[in-house]
């Protein structure tokens, strides 16, 4: 191994290697709860135009049969 | 406010999360540039994450079992989504402190990964707490998958307290201790009686588990919106 004139070994590349394994961990993990956080709010926003479609079409139905109805 | 926004974020998650970015850069910058440079060369300055994110990682685990423990009583859910998140967060914080032991060990001990008993329960931890999330996928029924998950997570933690107790019962190990005196056989340890490491060394713990506990907080927030996204899916599709 490599010496400094200092006689401490020169291993700085392994503490370089070390650092960006400690932000790829670490950004992998964000980046994951970020990619899960934005496909759960697409799916939210989907379901809640699913279930106001529902809603309406329901009332609608409602309406029509209400009005169909003899007096 | 629409459904599909999550609520606001607490003030106190804010915070904490500032805390915590503000603190893993001091920590880091001490690690960097105040902590005096050991005979073992600038490799050794990983010491301090590698330690800090083992104890951030232990930490989510003895959370993990505790919260375990009270959804085998309670059989409230919010206990099991508390479980989860703390696992998924001890196995991010566990991973980077095995892979920096592998990266430190290769010029320190000639190897990166050699069968040491210390080495070997620290993988062996990791893979039972990976198995956990494995356990959770393959049960469908909600509450059989609370409740196997909470059982094991008790279980599994008692290859936290092996791993951190192995080097003080196991003389061959060559992993150096750091309180304490080091096993016989041991390889790469120092001395961190020195004010400057104890100080960085202290300051990078208290690091990891605020972000150990931030991280988990954010977990357990993206777990809730993911339980209401499944019962307005359930709800949608049973008209």
């Amino acid at each position: 191994m490599l010496l400094q004139a200092n006689g401490i070994p020169d291993n700085v590349a392994y503490l370089v290697l070390g650092l960006a394994v400690l932000f790829t961990v670490l950004g992998g993990w964000l980046g994951s709860y970020l990619w899960r956080l934005r496909n759960l709010r697409r799916d939210m926003a989907l379901l809640e135009q699913m279930a106001e479609e529902d809603t309406a079409a329901e009332a609608a139905d409602s309406a029509a049969a209400h009005s169909a109805q003899p007096t | 406010m629409t459904q599909s926004q999550s609520p606001t974020r607490p003030r106190l998650l804010t915070g904490l999360t500032v805390l915590a970015v503000i603190m893993f850069v001091l920590a880091l910058g001490m690690a960097l540039f105040y902590a005096p440079t050991d005979q073992q060369g600038h490799v050794q300055r990983i010491f301090y994450p590698h330690l800090g994110a083992f104890i951030g990682g232990a930490l989510a685990y003895l959370i993990a079992a505790i919260a375990s423990v009270l959804y085998l009583i309670k059989r409230d859910v919010k206990w099991d989504t508390l479980a989860l998140s703390a696992v998924e967060i001890g196995l991010v914080l566990t991973g980077f402190n095995l892979l920096s032991g592998m990266i430190w060990a290769r010029p320190i001990w000639n190897t990166w990964w050699t069968w040491d008993p210390r080495l070997t329960s620290a993988a062996v931890m990791w893979l039972a707490y990976a198995a956990y999330l494995m356990l959770r996928n393959g049960l469908e029924d909600p509450d059989r998958r609370g409740r196997f998950a909470a059982v094991y997570g008790i279980v599994a933690f008692s290859s936290v307290l092996f791993t951190t107790f192995i080097t003080r019962v196991r003389p061959d190990t060559i992993h150096p201790v750091v309180v304490g005196p080091s096993p016989q056989n041991a390889q790469g340890g120092f001395n961190v009686e020195r004010g400057a490491m104890t100080l960085t060394l202290v300051f990078n713990i208290l690091t990891f588990l605020v972000i150990s506990v931030t991280l988990i907080w954010y977990r357990v927030r993206l777990e809730n919106l993911s339980r209401r996204v499944q019962a307005l899916k359930f709800k949608v599709l049973s008209r």
